[in-house]
């Protein structure tokens, strides 16, 4: 947040940079893109947040910066060098610098394999696990705050906070320089959320880790994250330091914002527009212009001479604070509003 | 290395290995043995079974007894064959598929699905047609009639991981495709691929029996069980008993192998944090405390008092209170296991059979409802309404929206089906429901997730009920329509003055909407507090403020104001004795705690708190 | 698309996304279209089916190992005579010229000519086909009867925690009785009701009392599966949420088990329960061997022990597309039953 503004994103040394990404699944006639166009820069020692709803692309997205699912355009950079100019050694060594956290800790871990196995694979796929490096395997535990005897048992005995620890653990065995968090805490209750989390920040202050943090959920991206890019059925909408959150550009965001359940019970209060209440489109057949469009309290529904948000899709320009972005034709804080 | 207590092998299992055991011994000793006198004529022909022939003897004059221990040999070693072939090819062609590429997996699945489809009956006769009746044909014409049916299984198994997150996490830590296939997915589909063959071998020895016993099978002068079956059919009238050997055979063989492999199934099946066995210790009853937050304003139309629910011997609820007065909406807050559903389940009698309670008063709008053997009356239908956590699944995915929402009011009301559809209609409209005429018509997969909410509200509310309960309504939803179900309710509480009760996980949640808020830890209300004092952080017990300072508000910052997390896990239900709940985790913890379970007791706000350090002389004071 | 046509429209329009119907009609029209969509897939692959089967049937003269001609006129045969039969089976004309032949001769019902009985083929099914026609039909509805209520009896008992005195032996008798092979369930029942309290006639006939043995001997077996899985089911359906809705509804039993738990466990059912009818004919075809009914089943077996290709290629035919029309109208009831199983298998 106190980065000078002069610096812009693409003088800075990112890790992992993907530009202009299309992504989607199936093929032929039944083939839906999902995600469209999406950019963003992931910088060492810094955590860029991605939020939206269900059908946002937000898993998607998570996908394809993992290697998980190819692009159908787009490119994507890894320490700087297009992943298109490597070959299959370099793009192996340069895959494994990104390390996925999925969302289910029931699900992440091999049922029966013992948790010291599944961190030897880690460290070395290509071992036969017979030989087990203990002592790297009990600093990695160490690490996410596990006893060492952790290794020998498997994962059915340990409750869902102290799996997820496993599952970082695995993810930061191969050193990365980046791991990508995909709603990592919605499994979780509330006391053991908070647990992963300070560990997830702790372990990114002594190594300089990248994060790429995937959620819902507003407040934790806001305690979280130093970016954060607002996805809205498969498009960047908004992008900038996180303190967008709190002064947005979009209405989307704006919405997202006073969704927030506000212990203080202010979001009664007013009453939102009634356009609201329509649910986000099928993310397969998006809306014209503006995916927002149809539930935009200040859009074309509401304000009827607005039909240039049904006819054209905005694009990304500067809007608020500095280098903070947004795709709106009338977004809430202008550029030149700002001072 | 540390293990896991074996646990006890099921008796299915043991059972079948014996059976099994007894019939491979057989298959190995009798040719040896009885050999020769399976082979001898007689000229007794078609005698009934006597001390000299037990099972009597056959048209030839053969000991039939004899016959039929011989043959367990070939029987046994035709069905081992087919079973390999079919479990062979099967899987072969099962899990291969999932290997290849997107095209071949796409194709292959719908060929085996077709192929399933297809009677084994018809290939087992098309393979004994093109290669004329015998024991080889037949063998290969039972396993090729069920290699379908293994290469569905497996590839449905190996599909199901192949797609699980830890296979799709060794991808990315670049683990290659055989190792990712030794390594993760054969293991785990080993154990339900075993379980299927063993049932295969049983489905195999009484297919590959049936071929014979048509005379399709095995030929002349070799026999098996079901050739001597077919034999005994057509001595019936004159020996009755020649069939019982061969039947005996082939039941207890695919018996055994059925019980074994239903055996093993069970055995693997993957452990369950099953609740703590009957007998465990019940923590000691909890003294009567005093309804204390109920005692101000209002008509109580909803009371609880010291209910306990347990499931095998293990209490879920420990002497619960609660009371929820007319136009109030009151907060149940707690983590996952803490009570917080199954009170509010038992508030409006909807508990799972297996669950027992008791309640020492338990009334909702005058009806009494504390006995658990008198069934409450219809009444209650219409004098709560009750809302679910996933809208996906409490609706009835066979019947109309419309049909589900006017159900209350045309049975227990005698409403007329137009006039019922009518205020269907204008209550879905109510909640903000889009087109709601026709989606009357629809049925309840055809709306979204928040449209289903939002019906599911609207049937809550269409008998205009006294009360309604909330299970965790927006756990399912996006942010934006959590915020939209939140903002109905408040406004239906704020037009009808609707009592509520609303459970949730959420702790801001909670505090948003609700006016007095209830704290569960461990089957108890540890604390009672109203909505202002919880907004101010004016809390008094320790678990109330843990989870509050783990709660990322709008003031957290991981900088200036970190999440403190709350160390350790709550106890499992049935492992909480006479001590305080809480205790262990207590940053406050005194020897007193681990002694006695602390009662509730006011605080000097005017809420209840059951913690020690609650200073009682603040209260005094007051 | 939607269109802006008043300057303020604050009515909550459905996102504009997936067609969203507004009045009874579309929905109907939307439904058509998917029976439309689904009726055209499942056709297609019944078409496709069909011709495999045709050319597998067809296959089975030319994969007899050896001379097919030779094996049915026998070793001692002049070479003159193998000609005849060789010129007969059609052997010497090219392959496809061959299947052209037997594809055209199926369209006008003409299935060759049996070697033994010199009868046509269609003529033997179309004696032989009712009997066996019947004899599956009867233990069809002995299996859904049977299977159906003493599942849902089970499921509903064990869910309203009686259970504990009538699983064990529910499971103990399903599991005996469903391993138990028609063979020696016939035997058993001629033993009893025929030869010994003369009961039912041995012989097995369209009449009720000598269909009703061969009927329980086809039948009992899968009935007993299927009430194993009627009774999971149910006590699966029980414990759903929207079960816990409708007992909020404080409904009869009888109301809530017709009208929310009835139709469910027979949409989940009904998938497994087509593999079942399918395996159905196999036990008609033992059956009828147990009792002598001279069905599909007794001539298929005579037909094959002899080399009598054309009757077992006619019954072959007759049985496979009998299974295809099976697995249809049991897809087809999927779909009028659950809705969503239209929509599910279109996309």
């Amino acid at each position: 947040m106190s980065e000078p503004a002069s610096e812009s994103t693409t003088q800075r040394r990112s890790v992992l940079q993907v530009t202009g990404i299309s992504a989607g699944y199936g093929s032929g006639s039944r083939s839906a893109r999902v995600l469209h166009d999406v950019s963003m820069a992931i910088e060492p020692g810094r955590t860029m947040g991605v939020v939206g709803e269900s059908g946002s692309g937000k898993s998607t997205l998570a996908r394809v910066l993992v290697g998980q699912l190819e692009p159908l355009s787009g490119s994507v950079s890894l320490g700087g060098r297009d992943i298109a100019t490597m070959n299959r050694r370099e793009l192996r060594a340069a895959r494994r610098q990104v390390q996925l956290v999925p969302q289910d800790p029931f699900a992440s871990l091999d049922p029966r394999m013992t948790v010291g196995r599944a961190l030897a694979e880690a460290i070395d796929p290509r071992s036969s696990l017979r030989r087990i490096d203990s002592d790297r395997i009990t600093e990695l535990l160490e690490t996410v705050a596990l006893e060492g005897d952790a290794a020998h048992r498997l994962p059915h005995e340990f409750s869902g906070g102290q799996r997820q620890r496993i599952v970082i653990a695995r993810a930061l065995a191969v050193q990365p320089e980046v791991v990508i968090a995909d709603e990592v805490t919605s499994a979780l209750d509330s006391s053991v959320q908070a647990e992963i989390l300070d560990l997830l920040l702790d372990l990114q202050r002594q190594s300089g880790l990248a994060l790429v943090f995937i959620t819902h959920d507003l407040s934790i991206a806001r305690y979280m994250c130093d970016e954060v890019s607002v996805l809205y059925l498969g498009r960047m909408i908004e992008q900038g330091d996180i303190g967008l959150l709190t002064e947005p550009a979009h209405p989307y965001t704006e919405l997202l914002r006073a969704s927030v359940p506000d212990p203080s019970g202010r979001m009664f209060d007013d009453e939102p527009p009634a356009v609201v209440a329509a649910d986000p489109g099928d993310p397969a057949h998006p809306p014209t212009g503006c995916a927002f469009h149809p539930r935009c309290p200040q859009g074309p529904r509401v304000l009827g001479e607005r039909t240039v948000c049904v006819d054209t899709l905005p694009t990304l320009v500067p809007a608020g604070r500095p280098e903070q972005v947004a795709a709106c034709h009338f977004p809430l804080v202008r550029v030149d509003a700002d001072d | 290395m540390r293990r896991e207590r074996r646990r006890p092998l099921p008796a299915m299992l043991v059972v079948g290995a014996v059976l099994l055991l007894v019939m491979v011994v057989i298959a190995v000793v009798a040719p040896i043995v009885w050999g020769d006198s399976a082979q001898a004529l007689t000229a007794d022909i078609r005698q009934t079974g006597s001390s000299a022939h037990l099972l009597g003897t056959d048209s030839l004059g053969r000991d039939v007894l004899y016959r039929t221990l011989v043959a367990t040999r070939l029987t046994l070693i035709m069905a081992l064959c087919a079973t390999a072939v079919a479990v062979g090819i099967g899987t072969l062609l099962g899990a291969g598929v999932v290997l290849a590429g997107r095209f071949v997996r796409g194709v292959g699945a719908r060929v085996i699905d077709l192929l399933v489809s297809y009677p084994p009956i018809i290939v087992a006769l098309t393979v004994t047609a093109i290669f004329s009746p015998g024991r080889v044909s037949v063998v290969f014409a039972i396993g090729l009639a069920f290699c379908p049916q293994f290469a569905r299984l497996t590839n449905t198994l190996a599909a199901s991981v192949s797609a699980r997150d830890y296979v799709v996490v060794a991808r990315l830590l670049g683990t290659g495709r055989a190792r990712l296939l030794s390594r993760h997915v054969l293991p785990n589909i080993a154990a339900p691929v075993l379980v299927l063959t063993s049932v295969g071998f049983a489905t195999s020895i009484v297919a590959l029996s049936g071929l014979s016993f048509l005379g399709l099978g095995v030929q002349q002068p070799s026999f098996d069980w079901g050739m001597l079956l077919a034999s005994g059919l057509r001595d019936l009238s004159v020996n009755p008993i020649e069939s019982l050997g061969p039947s005996v055979g082939i039941l207890l063989t695919g018996l055994g192998a059925g019980l074994l492999g239903d055996g093993l199934a069970r055995y693997w099946e993957p452990r369950q944090h099953a609740l703590p066995e009957r007998g465990s210790r019940a923590s000691a009853r909890v003294p009567k405390a005093p309804p204390v937050a109920a005692a101000g304003g209002g008509d109580v139309v909803a009371e609880l008092r010291d209910l306990t629910v347990s499931a095998r011997g293990a209490e879920l609820v420990r002497g619960v209170s609660l009371d929820i007065r007319a136009g109030e909406i009151v907060g149940l807050v707690g983590e996952s296991g803490s009570g917080k559903s199954v009170t509010a389940m038992a508030m409006a009698r909807l508990l799972p059979a297996a669950l027992t309670w008791t309640s020492a008063r338990h009334q909702v709008n005058g009806i009494d409802l504390s006995r658990a053997d008198v069934p409450p009356p219809t009444r209650l239908a219409t004098d709560i309404g009750v809302v679910f956590q996933d809208p996906a699944s409490c609706f009835n995915p066979a019947l109309h929206v419309g049909t589900q929402l006017t159900e209350v009011l045309r049975v227990h009301r005698g409403v007329p089906r137009r006039q019922a559809a009518e205020l269907a209609v204008q209550r879905l409209r109510e909640v903000r429901v889009s087109a709601p005429e026709s989606r009357m018509h629809q049925y309840p997969h055809e709306l979204s997730g928040g449209m289903r909410q939002r019906a599911m509200i609207a049937m809550a509310l269409l008998s205009e009920p006294k009360l309604l309960i909330a299970d965790e309504p927006t756990t399912a939803l996006d942010v934006t329509v959590q915020a939209d179900v939140l903002r109905l309710l408040h406004q239906i509480n704020a037009d009808h003055g609707t009592a509520m009760l609303l459970i949730s996980h959420d702790i801001n949640v909670v505090s948003a909407l609700c006016q007095r808020v209830c704290v569960m830890y461990a089957g108890r209300i540890v604390e009672e507090v109203a909505v202002a004092d919880l907004r101010a952080g004016r809390v008094h017990h320790p678990y109330t403020k843990a989870l509050l300072a783990a709660s990322p508000g709008e003031d957290a910052d991981r900088a200036t104001n970190p999440l403190r997390p709350l160390p350790g896990r709550p106890p499992r239900p049935g492992d909480v004795g006479d001590a305080c709940s809480f205790a262990p985790r207590c940053p406050l913890a005194m020897p007193r705690c681990r002694e006695e379970d602390p009662l509730p007791r006011p605080t000097p706000d005017g809420g209840v708190a059951a913690c020690h350090a609650v200073d009682p002389a603040l209260v005094e004071i007051r | 698309m939607t269109s802006i046509t008043s300057p303020a429209a604050p009515v909550p329009g459905p996102g504009a996304g997936a067609p969203e119907p507004t009045g009874a009609q579309p929905v109907r029209g939307r439904i058509a279209r998917l029976w439309l969509a689904y009726l055209a897939r499942r056709l297609a692959g019944v078409v496709a089916v069909l011709v495999v089967i045709v050319l597998l049937t067809f296959m089975i003269v030319r994969w007899v190992p050896g001379d097919p001609a030779r094996l049915i006129v026998g070793f001692d045969a002049g070479p003159a005579q193998v000609r005849q039969v060789r010129e007969q089976l059609g052997l010497t004309q090219p392959f496809w010229q061959q299947f052209g032949h037997y594809v055209g001769g199926l369209f006008h019902g003409d299935l060759g000519t049996s070697f033994v009985t010199s009868q046509p083929v269609s003529e033997m099914l179309a004696q032989r086909l009712p009997l066996t026609a019947q004899l599956a039909v009867s233990a069809l509805i002995v299996v859904l009867l049977v299977g159906f209520l003493l599942g849902v009896t089970a499921g509903v008992l064990d869910h309203n925690g009686r259970g504990r005195y009538y699983t064990a032996p529910f499971t103990a008798v399903t599991s005996l009785v469903g391993a138990l092979p028609e063979y020696i369930t016939g035997t058993l029942l001629v033993y009893l009701f025929a030869l010994t309290l003369h009961w039912f006639p041995v012989q097995g006939g369209p009449s009720f009392t000598a269909m009703l043995m061969p009927a329980l001997a086809v039948g009992l077996p899968p009935a007993a599966v299927l009430a194993r899985l009627v009774r999971n089911e149910t006590v699966g359906v029980l414990s759903q949420e929207y079960i816990t809705t409708a007992t909020s509804k404080r409904l009869s039993s009888a109301r809530l088990l017709l009208r929310h738990v009835l139709p469910n466990v027979v949409t989940s059912t009904l998938t497994l329960s087509g593999l079942l009818l399918v395996a159905l004919l196999g036990g008609t075809v033992i059956t009828e061997n147990v009792f002598n009914i001279p069905g599909l089943g007794t001539e298929v077996v005579q037909a094959i022990l002899r080399s009598d290709y054309p009757s077992v290629q006619g019954i072959i035919l007759v049985l496979g597309v009998i299974a295809v029309v099976i697995n249809l109208a049991v897809d087809i009831t999927l779909g009028l039953l659950d809705p969503r199983v239209l929509a599910r298998r279109v996309a």
